[in-house]
């Protein structure tokens, strides 16, 4: 009886799964990106893994999951408690509120990682602290990139319907980029031969996907928030 | 609209039986010989990629400025199209490095960006499938966004160091090869203005039967 | 209509395929004399011809997609005639 049960029930599940493809379709593709992200994180031109690129590669992955959890509720009590009409009607240029969210979301971040580098820095032996100017750039500016489209994407997915799985499916292909420059810059920061130069040029590739990203976002931001 | 169809459809199908003939007449290039003549499918499906990304981006844009819902067919069909000759790129590609490199995929910028812009229009696909109702406007940001990284793929070989053949390759090529590349790009992107013109309707079919379901309710 | 268009698609597509087969690549063009186009040649030859393949296969594919999608709307469209030829005819 138990068992009979059990499998109705996962029949059922395979019957409806079978009409649209959703669950496996969205699952598969998260998949794909998680594979990549790590890929990025630990694979640097061929070679698997090095000292170097370890810590950076779990700092960042754990900035941007972390990060995916944040975003994903900031707009949560918007929609909990049905302000976000009230927000809309208020007699402002409505890309303010764009940009305070993403402050938010920068802000907690940065608090994430404050407790977050210490403690990679601790696990795994690396020199963080040894470049602090050029690392913080790297944080700041990464940070900024990631909130920019996380921020974007996840104001208007507040009504969607899948939302918890459309937002990491539609983040993680654009922050991919900010995750290498993230790592690369961070990893050449520790290693034999730290190079401040390297990673001062993936600070300035940062900058500017900040640039783009906050600009477009801020455009296209008001339309699409009318609804 | 209709009338151009069945001409451009005849004009492509006719490209398309001579380009094979184009392509085998053309002299070898010096060093890959036979291998190289992967690059007249290779470019122009990216570039047919690229026009799907530009229709999909301006019509999205359209449709969330203007309000034209039939912008939003457009923005759809560009960019299933895209992801298409998206594909075509990427299967080329590697069949041309496993012999030009020894391997099948490289981790250079511009190999990682075209695959990331790939992931980005699949997921404007799952997104307008199963985002629900507003996915329409939002996926016009997503494609705003792609056609945003799009230039990247191309100035990515100027920009950094890769491994890929540069952008100086297409301006410099000989006679015989110039002309059968261009002869390709031109049927590329004439059947990619076919295949946009063929889901187009689709949609423009979708759009009738919602109409029609509507109407039966009243 | 639109299913004979993509017919006549199919066919030409189909039709090239088939007339690209006569012109033998490699043996009417200019050949460099330093090099030995034979043996450089060969391995080539199944990579090439992978990616034409490739090609055609996923255009292919896309097209039959949209048939099939197509094909499902025209079948609502029908059901949905009949449903108001019954409700007409019922009244």
């Amino acid at each position: 009886m138990f068992l009979k049960t059990a499998l109705l029930v996962l029949k059922k599940d395979v019957a409806i799964e079978v009409k649209s493809y959703e669950i496996i379709s969205t699952t598969l593709f998260f998949a794909v990106s998680c594979v990549l992200i790590f890929s990025f994180a630990f694979v640097k031109e061929g070679e698997a893994v090095n000292a170097e690129l370890v810590p950076a590669g779990v700092l960042w992955i754990a900035v941007a999951f972390a990060g995916l959890l944040a975003i994903g509720r900031i707009f949560e009590r918007e929609r909990y408690g049905e302000t976000m009409r009230a927000l809309l009607l208020a007699p402002a240029p409505r890309s303010a509120i764009y940009v305070g969210k993403l402050l938010g979301v920068v802000l907690l971040l940065l608090l994430t990682e404050l407790l977050l580098v210490p403690m990679i820095a601790f696990v795994f032996h690396a020199p963080l602290f040894a470049w602090p100017l050029p690392f913080a750039g790297l944080l700041v500016t990464g940070t900024i990139g990631f909130a920019a489209i996380g921020t974007m994407f996840a104001s208007m997915l507040i009504r969607s319907r899948a939302r918890e799985v459309m937002l990491p499916i539609l983040l993680y292909p654009f922050t991919i980029p900010v995750l290498i420059g993230g790592v690369w810059g961070t990893a050449s920061l520790l290693g034999e031969e730290p190079s401040v130069p390297v990673a001062t040029m993936w600070m300035a590739i940062l900058s500017a996907y900040d640039v783009v990203a906050i600009t477009l976002s801020l455009w296209v931001f008001e339309p699409l928030m009318i609804e | 609209m209709r009338k151009v169809f069945l001409p451009l459809l005849l004009v492509t199908a006719a490209m398309f039986v001579y380009a094979p003939i184009i392509i085998a007449r053309a002299p070898f290039e010096s060093t890959m010989f036979l291998l190289q003549k992967i690059f007249y499918f290779h470019v122009p499906a990216w570039m047919a990629g690229s026009a799907g990304i530009t229709i999909s981006a301006l019509g999205g844009l359209w449709f969330v400025f203007k309000g034209d819902r039939r912008a939003d067919w457009y923005a759809v069909s560009g960019a299933e199209v895209a992801l298409m000759f998206g594909a075509m790129g990427l299967a080329t590609g590697p069949m041309w490095a496993r012999k030009a490199w020894g391997v099948w995929w490289q981790w250079d910028a511009k190999l990682t960006i075209a695959l990331l812009l790939f992931l980005v229009f699949v997921s404007y696909l799952l997104l307008r499938k199963y985002g629900g109702p507003g996915s329409d406007k939002l996926s016009a940001a997503v494609a705003l966004f792609g056609l945003a990284m799009s230039p990247f793929v191309y100035y990515a070989v100027d920009i950094w160091r890769t491994i890929h053949p540069a952008n100086t390759v297409v301006p410099s090529l000989g006679p015989g090869m110039r002309g059968a590349f261009w002869f390709c790009a031109v049927t590329f992107l004439m059947f990619c203005a076919l295949l946009v013109a063929v889901r187009v309707r689709l949609e423009r079919l979708r759009s009738t039967l919602d109409d029609l379901y509507l109407a039966e309710d009243e | 209509m639109l299913k004979r268009f993509l017919a006549f698609l199919f066919v030409a597509m189909m039709s090239a395929a088939v007339y690209a087969q006569q012109p033998k690549p490699g043996t009417e063009t200019f050949l460099p004399v330093d090099q030995l186009p034979p043996s450089e040649q060969m391995p080539s030859a199944p990579y090439v011809i992978a990616a034409y393949a490739l090609v055609w296969l996923i255009a292919m594919f896309y097209l039959w997609t949209i048939w099939r999608r197509i094909g499902k709307v025209e079948a609502d469209m029908k059901g949905l005639e009949r449903m108001r030829a019954k409700g007409n005819s019922g009244r």
